[in-house]
C-alpha cells in the first residue's frame, strides 16, 4: 500500500498555505491596478510611472514565485506595450538581445557535454585522484565542481555529480542526517557548483544577462576573459574557505576510504573506453572557450551558437536532446527582464528611482559597492538568483551612474554575489538538488552557510578595493 | 448486474468482485457508454474481495485512479472495515468521496474500534460515511439502538429492508435517523444521493431538483478541494527553488 501522508492541520490554514501564491498574486494585482490609477507627480512621465509600476509588480511576482518565473517574464513583455509604455515592436524586439542567444547556445553545449558522457568520465578521474582520503575528497569535489561550473551551468554540474556522490555515500554506508562526512560531501558539491558558477558567463544564465543589461544601459560590456580574470581569484579564496569550514564544521577526519577506488573503478568500467564522441565534444568545447577569450569581436553569442551548430553537424546531439536540456522558462524570463529593464531606461524611470534613493541616503561610493554586494548576497538566499540580478541591477546601474561608479564594477558587484547561495536550498538549483539527498538539515547548511556569506562579502569587497583596479576595473570612472 | 455493472436510477453500481479479471480500460469503456446515455450522479463501487488478495487491491487502486481521472462524478465505495488507518488514508487519497462500511461483531468488540472509526469519519467530510443495517426480524428497538450507536460515531445508518417487513408503516425509521443525525451534527449534504430506508430521501424537501443538484455539485467540489488540501505533496518542497 502506498505511503500517504494526511495533513491534519486546520483546513483554513491548509487552504492558505496551498493557495498563498494565489493570494499574493491577487493582492499584488489589485495593488498594481490601484497604483496605475494614482496621478503621476514629481517630474516622472506617465510612461515612466507605468514602467515603474510594472517593474515593482514583476519584482513582487518574481520574489514570491507567485507565478512561475517565465510567466512573469511574459507578463512583463505583454504589459509594457499594453500600457503604452513602449510600442509593441520595440518591446518585443528586446527579445533579440545577444544574451538570450548566448544562453540558448550554452544550454546546447551543456547538453552535448552531458550526453557524450565526458563530464561523468572527468568526475570519476578526479575522484580517483583524491586517493580515497576523506579530506582530499571534499577538496577535490569542491575544486572539481567549481571548475566544471566554469564551462557548464552550475545546475547541470550538480545534476551530473549528484548520482556519483550518492553512489559513494551509499557504498560507504553513510547514514542520512547523522554522518558528518556525508554532510560535508553533499555541501561540498553544492558549494563547489555555486562558487564556480560565478566565475564565467557559462556557470549561470544570470551572468550573461547581467552583461546584457549593462550593454542596454551603458553600451559597455565585460568580455568573457575579463570577467573570468576579475572573479577567479575571489572564487579560489572562497573555495579555500569553503574547504576549511566544511572540514572543521563537520569534523572531517583525514582518513582514507578503502572502498572508494573500487566504487570509481566499477563506474569507470560502466563508462566504457574514451569514445570518439567524447573526443569530438572535448575538442569543440575547448575551441569554444579559446574563441571566447581570443575573438571577442565575433561576439560571445555568435561563438556559443556556432559551437552549438558544430555539435549538431558532428552528430553529437540531436535536436530532441537539445530541447530536453534547453530551459525555455529561463530564456523567456530573461526576455521579459531585458524588455522591462529597457523600458525603465527609455522612460527615465530608473534614474528617477535612483534619485529618490540617493536623496534619502547618501553613502560614499565604496560603501555603496558594499551595499550592492551585501544586498545581493542576502537577497539571493530567499529569491531566485536570476531574479535578484533582474531587479537589482537596473537600480544599481542607475545609482552607479549618479555616483560616477564604474558600471562594470556595479554589474559584477550584483551578478557575482547573487550566485553565492550558501545557506538555504532556495534560490539556487544546486543547493536544492544536494539538499534533496537528505544528508544535511537546513539548520546545518544555514549555520555553515552564514559564515560563508560573511566571508564572501569580505572577499568580494577586498577584491573590489585592491585587486580589480589592477586589471582596469577601478571603482570610479576616470 | 450479471456483468458486474448495473444502473439504478442516477446511480451506476460497479461490483469489482466480478470485474477484477477484466482490463480496466474495458470497464471504463462500458462506464463511458452508460454515462453518455444516462444521467449519472453517483458511482457506487463494491470493493469485492480484494482485502484478501493484494493483487486485487492493486486492481481496485488502478480502477479508482482511472475512474477519478476520467469522470468528475461522485464516488462511493462499499468496503469492509479494516482496523488500519493506513488503508483508509490510501483510499481517501485515491479520491473516494464517500464510504459505506460494513462491520462485524468482532470489529465492534475491539477496543480500538471507536478510535479508528472516529479517525475515518474525520478524514471524510461530515455525512460521507455510511453503514448498512440489516432489518432482520423487524425488531424495531434493536435497530433504533444500532442507529443511535452509529450516529454517535458520525456514521449514517441505512436500513436494508427485508422483504417481509414493512418498516415504514410500523415505525418511522427515516425520521428517527434524521433526528439522530441532527442531534449528532452529521451533515445531510450527501444523503439525497442515497437511500436511507429503501426510498430516495429528500431531507431538504423544500429545495427543487435543480437547486439540489447545484448544491450537491458545489458540496462535491468543496469536498474535492478539502481532500486536495489534506494530502501532503513532496514536490511542493521544491517549489521554492523554482525547480
Amino acid at each position: 500500500m502506498d505511503k500517504v501522508v494526511i495533513d491534519r492541520r486546520p483546513l483554513y490554514l491548509l487552504f492558505f498555505i496551498k493557495y498563498k501564491k494565489a493570494f499574493i498574486f491577487v493582492a499584488a494585482t489589485l495593488a498594481f491596478i490601484a497604483a496605475l490609477t494614482v496621478p503621476v507627480r514629481g517630474g516622472l512621465t506617465q510612461e515612466g510611472y507605468k514602467a515603474l509600476c510594472v517593474f515593482l509588480y514583476c519584482i513582487i511576482l518574481w520574489m514570491t514565485n507567485a507565478l512561475p518565473l517565465a510567466i512573469t517574464g511574459l507578463l512583463a513583455i505583454v504589459l509594457i506595450p499594453t500600457l503604452k509604455v513602449l510600442p509593441g515592436k520595440v518591446s518585443y524586439a528586446f527579445f533579440g538581445n545577444e544574451a538570450i542567444f548566448f544562453i540558448l547556445g550554452a544550454f546546447i553545449i551543456a547538453a552535448a557535454v552531458k550526453k557524450s558522457g565526458l563530464s561523468e568520465r572527468i568526475s570519476l578521474e578526479i575522484l580517483l585522484k583524491s586517493g580515497g582520503s576523506k579530506r582530499k575528497l571534499v577538496l577535490y569535489l569542491l575544486l572539481f565542481a567549481a571548475s566544471m561550473s566554469f564551462i557548464m551551468p552550475e545546475h547541470a554540474v550538480a545534476a551530473i555529480l549528484f548520482p556519483v556522490i550518492t553512489d559513494i555515500a551509499t557504498m560507504l554506508k553513510l547514514k542520512k542526517g547523522t554522518d558528518n562526512f556525508g554532510k560535508a560531501l553533499f555541501l561540498a558539491l553544492a558549494w563547489g557548483c555555486i562558487t564556480g558558477g560565478v566565475a564565467t558567463y557559462l556557470g549561470g544564465a544570470r551572468n550573461p544577462i547581467a552583461v546584457g543589461l549593462l550593454e542596454e544601459f551603458t553600451g559597455e560590456s565585460i568580455g568573457f576573459f575579463h570577467w573570468m580574470i576579475a572573479v577567479t581569484p575571489a572564487v579560489l579564496v572562497m573555495l579555500f574557505f569553503a574547504y576549511f569550514i566544511l572540514t572543521k564544521y563537520f569534523k572531517v577526519q583525514n582518513e582514507v576510504i578503502p572502498t572508494l577506488k573500487e566504487v570509481v573503478r566499477v563506474k569507470k568500467i560502466n563508462c566504457g573506453r574514451f569514445s570518439f564522441l567524447e573526443a569530438k565534444v572535448a575538442i569543440v568545447t575547448v575551441l569554444t572557450v579559446i574563441a571566447w577569450v581570443l575573438f571577442k569581436d565575433v561576439g560571445i553569442a555568435n561563438i556559443a551558437l556556432l559551437s552549438a551548430i558544430t555539435m549538431f553537424l558532428l552528430d553529437v546531439i540531436s535536436w530532441k536532446d537539445a530541447t530536453e536540456s534547453i530551459d525555455w522558462g529561463i530564456i523567456i524570463m530573461y526576455g521579459g527582464a531585458i524588455s522591462l529593464g529597457s523600458a525603465l531606461i527609455k522612460t527615465n524611470a530608473v534614474f528617477f528611482l535612483a534619485d529618490k534613493i540617493m536623496a534619502s541616503f547618501q553613502p560614499a561610493a565604496f560603501t555603496m559597492i558594499i551595499i550592492f554586494i551585501a544586498l545581493s548576497i542576502w537577497l539571493t538566499e530567499g529569491v531566485s538568483n536570476s531574479a535578484v540580478v533582474v531587479f537589482l541591477l537596473p537600480v544599481a546601474l542607475s545609482i552607479a551612474a549618479k555616483y560616477g561608479i564604474n558600471p562594470k564594477v556595479a554589474t559584477l558587484c550584483v551578478a557575482v554575489p547573487s550566485g553565492l547561495v550558501y545557506m538555504l536550498p532556495t534560490g539556487s538549483p544546486p543547493n536544492a538538488i544536494c539538499y534533496s539527498s537528505g544528508y544535511y538539515s537546513i539548520k546545518e547548511s544555514f549555520q555553515a552557510g552564514l559564515i560563508m556569506n560573511v566571508i564572501s562579502i569580505i572577499v568580494l569587497t577586498l577584491s573590489v578595493r585592491y585587486y580589480w583596479p589592477l586589471i582596469g576595473l577601478g571603482i570610479k570612472i576616470k | 448486474m450479471d456483468n458486474g455493472i448495473g444502473l439504478d436510477r442516477n446511480k451506476v453500481i460497479v461490483d469489482l468482485g466480478k470485474l477484477h479479471n477484466i482490463a480496466v480500460s474495458g470497464v471504463l469503456q462500458k462506464l463511458k457508454e452508460i454515462v453518455y446515455h444516462n444521467n449519472v450522479d453517483v458511482f457506487y463501487v463494491l470493493a469485492g474481495r480484494y482485502d484478501n488478495e493484494l493483487h486485487e487491491f492493486y486492481f481496485f487502486k488502478k480502477f479508482v485512479e482511472k475512474l477519478k481521472g476520467t469522470f468528475n462524478i461522485f464516488l462511493m465505495l462499499n468496503t469492509k472495515y479494516f482496523p488500519s488507518t493506513k488503508y483508509f488514508d490510501s483510499i481517501f487519497a485515491l479520491g473516494v468521496d464517500a464510504l459505506t462500511l460494513s462491520f462485524t461483531e468482532k470489529d465492534r468488540g475491539s477496543g480500538k474500534f471507536p478510535e479508528t472509526v472516529r479517525y475515518i469519519t474525520s478524514l471524510w467530510p461530515s455525512g460521507a460515511v455510511f453503514t448498512d443495517i440489516a432489518a432482520g426480524e423487524c425488531t424495531g428497538e434493536k435497530i433504533k439502538e444500532a442507529i443511535a450507536y452509529f450516529s454517535k460515531l458520525k456514521i449514517i445508518p441505512r436500513i436494508m429492508k427485508a422483504d417481509r417487513c414493512d418498516l415504514n408503516s410500523s415505525f418511522c425509521l427515516r425520521d428517527y435517523i434524521v433526528r439522530e443525525m441532527k442531534e449528532n451534527g452529521i451533515s445531510f449534504r450527501w444523503v439525497n444521493n442515497f437511500e436511507l430506508c429503501g426510498i430516495i430521501q429528500k431531507v431538504d424537501g423544500q429545495k427543487g431538483r435543480s437547486k439540489r443538484k447545484i448544491a450537491g455539485k458545489f458540496a462535491f467540489e468543496l469536498a474535492s478541494l478539502r481532500r486536495k488540501l489534506m494530502l501532503k505533496e513532496v514536490e511542493s518542497s521544491f517549489d521554492s527553488a523554482s525547480l
